[in-house]
């Protein structure tokens, strides 16, 4: 009897999370998957089942290898960059005694600022004729750089930006990370003979570090991999596609040219992707994580 | 390694206004173990963690084999610390805990490299001779079996065992102990104890024990350092500072669990007059000294008929405490409660409510002068008398 009330008790308790996640994110992934299937256009009311045909048109056009190809170069820029400065800026701010807060609030600025309003200061900065990165380049000697209109530079344009604005997310995290650190892990390792520098890091910071480390890892691949903003604020996915990630190839081809099933498709892929890295990486790092 | 002496000379330390440590001065000579006992925030820790070189002393000196440590760092002072929370690697195995020490030491930057270490030349004799030092400190503290697993894996008892090897792989000059059994069960504590004490006095290495716990002290110390707010009030044996504490803050600290004190004076020398009646009290020596009259419950007696020097009482209470029973009193004159120590089968001759006269031992009982030292005050009254 008792068992049976708990059960229904913990039915409702639960309903309203089960109701809201079926809604908002159940219910639309399935239909994603549904549309990906068809050929459904937005605007024209027929549409028909076409099987596999969105994907393999997906797969076979070269603008999407392309956009995969920046989008694995941006991340691949991204990720080790804003996590391996986010951690030396970390150790740097945690060693220092006075203006600690100051060092925080600074670097955790770019996180909350809007993106769309820092990206136009960041054009300015990268603007050809008056931008001070090429004012300065020129003062030391270099010819000036057209950095968003060439299809060189462009994607590590904007995964400067992108950097600049995971470094402060990091840094609070590894800051934090840090904090837990029980101080007599470092008082014992200054009798072991690990009292300052790389030895010390090693044995007490890294290891320590581990969980929240895993959880930066995550988070950076998955936000790097979602790019979007800079593209279509500074770039448009130019020059001649050099910018064009994924989730910009999603927004052309679903918003732009208007066809859902095809968007639909890459969407699936890309869900699929996220889905797959962070799994491999809590599988990966499950052995590897102390949790004290 | 030859045991080392260790000498903390006129160590103060302060953190803003609070002085943590007020003129220290305590030496140790090679191979004793000396406990440094006080209440929670007297400053012990902070004497050892100075000893170690973990905080920096504002001024004074410590001498650990005859040599100044002044700026010597932490690593190469020649000392191991065993943590109240053991401090050991959550990521390390026990084996790996315990030879992080040497590790760290003996291994350079390049050995110390995953894969690549193992095959350099002299690595492989390095790794070897680390082996064999931490296989020999897992048989002495009988280890072996957790040598793979990592603390997050072992029990309270067996972390701070690898805590010891971890302390002893090296060898040191001196053994830094910080509240290492706090941790501990009531019994696994009595066994620890034991076995720390066997393992001291075969290793024969010089060890300062920090700790609060009085028992603990009494029961593993050559010497007790005794502290309150930041500075020493006596040093001696175990014995030499229960049977003769120099004020009463050393005499309460160590009777537990009861203490009893009464206000008195000294009218003439081996009298004092407690609650209005002359109590002959052999160790109130000096004439016209006001303070306080101290005795352990197995100190006094309790009984039936008035005699000459017996305080009249009224009994309150009685605890059976085993062996032995306490008996509660309340003094008739004053209003003080005292217990008596009894054997538990006389506890049947005092009912609550009946009237007493408390007895106490002459030879047995303190005088604490107000606002002095005891032994002061009795070398000031052999000095005054030669």
């Amino acid at each position: 009897m008792r068992l049976r009330a708990q059960r229904r008790a913990g039915l409702w308790l639960a309903a309203p999370a089960a109701f809201l996640l079926v809604m908002l994110v159940l219910l639309p992934s399935s239909a994603v998957i549904v549309l990906s299937l068809t050929d459904y256009q937005l605007g024209l009311g027929e549409s028909r089942y076409v099987g596999t045909d969105n994907y393999a048109a997906m797969l076979s056009d070269p603008d999407f290898r392309k956009s995969l190809r920046n989008t694995a170069l941006y991340v691949a820029t991204v990720a080790p960059l804003s996590i391996g400065l986010g951690l030396i800026f970390a150790l740097m701010v945690e060693a220092r005694v006075t203006f600690k807060a100051w060092y925080r609030t600074a670097f955790f600025l770019p996180v909350t600022a809007t993106l769309v309003a820092m990206a136009t200061a960041w054009e300015v900065l990268f603007h050809p004729t008056f931008g001070l990165i090429n004012t300065v380049l020129a003062a030391i000697g270099f010819e000036k750089v057209r950095f968003l209109a060439n299809p060189d530079t462009a994607l590590f344009a904007l995964a400067a930006i992108g950097i600049w604005k995971q470094i402060g997310f990091n840094l609070i995290l590894f800051l934090a990370g840090l904090s837990t650190i029980p101080k007599e892990l470092y008082e014992a390792a200054s009798i072991d003979g690990a009292d300052h520098g790389w030895r010390r890091f090693l044995l007490v910071s890294w290891p320590m570090l581990g969980p929240v480390t895993l959880f930066i890892v995550v988070i950076t691949l998955i936000r790097a991999v979602s790019e979007f903003e800079t593209v279509a604020v500074l770039t448009d996915g130019g020059p001649i596609r050099s910018t064009s990630v994924i989730l910009f190839m999603l927004y052309e081809e679903a918003f732009r040219y208007l066809k859902i099933g095809t968007g639909s498709a890459i969407a699936v892929m890309f869900l699929t992707c996220v889905a797959l890295l962070t799994w491999l990486q809590m599988r990966l790092a499950e052995r590897r994580v102390h949790y004290v | 390694m030859q045991p080392s002496k260790l000498e903390v000379r006129a160590v103060t330390k302060t953190f803003g206004t609070f002085t943590a440590l007020n003129q220290i001065s305590l030496t140790l000579e090679p191979g004793e173990l000396v406990s440094i006992l006080g209440p929670s925030g007297c400053g012990k820790s902070t004497l050892l963690r100075v000893i170690a070189g973990l905080d920096d002393a504002d001024s004074g000196d410590v001498l650990i084999g005859g040599n100044a440590m002044g700026d010597v760092s932490p690593k190469d002072r020649g000392v191991a610390f065993v943590f109240q929370s053991y401090a050991l690697y959550p990521h390390l195995s026990s084996y790996d805990n315990i030879a992080a020490p040497l590790v760290m030491r003996e291994l350079g930057a390049l050995d110390r490299l995953p894969l690549i270490g193992k095959r350099l030349p002299g690595s492989r004799a390095k790794r070897q001779s680390i082996d064999v030092r931490v296989k020999a400190v897992a048989e002495l503290l009988k280890i072996e079996p957790y040598l793979g697993r990592r603390p997050s894996e072992l029990s309270g008892g067996q972390r701070q065992r690898i805590a010891l090897g971890r302390a002893l792989i090296r060898e040191p000059k001196l053994f830094l102990l910080d509240e290492p059994f706090a941790n501990l069960d009531a019994s696994l504590r009595n066994h620890t104890r034991a076995e720390l004490s066997t393992l001291q006095k075969r290793l024969g290495t010089t060890t300062v024990f920090v700790t609060h716990d009085q028992t603990e002290a009494m029961a593993l110390s050559d010497r007790i350092a005794l502290m309150f707010d930041g500075a020493i009030r006596q040093v001696g044996t175990p014995d030499d500072l229960y049977r003769n504490p120099a004020d009463l803050d050393v005499a309460k600290f160590l009777s537990q669990p009861y203490l009893n004190v009464l206000p008195a004076k000294i009218v003439i020398s081996g009298h004092a007059v407690i609650a209005g009646q002359h109590v002959v009290i052999d160790d109130a020596e000096k004439a016209g000294m006001t303070g306080t009259v101290g005795f352990r419950p197995e100190h006094c007696s309790l009984h039936q008929r008035k005699a000459p020097g017996t305080l009249a009482v009224i009994v309150e209470r009685l605890e059976h405490a085993g062996a032995e029973a306490h008996v509660f009193v309340r003094l008739g004159a004053s209003g003080e409660l005292c217990v008596v120590r009894i054997p538990s089968g006389k506890m049947q001759e005092w009912t609550p409510g009946s009237s007493a006269w408390l007895a106490i031992s002459p030879t047995e009982g303190w005088f604490f002068p107000r606002e002095a030292r005891r032994r002061e005050a009795v070398m000031h009254a052999a000095f005054a008398s030669a």
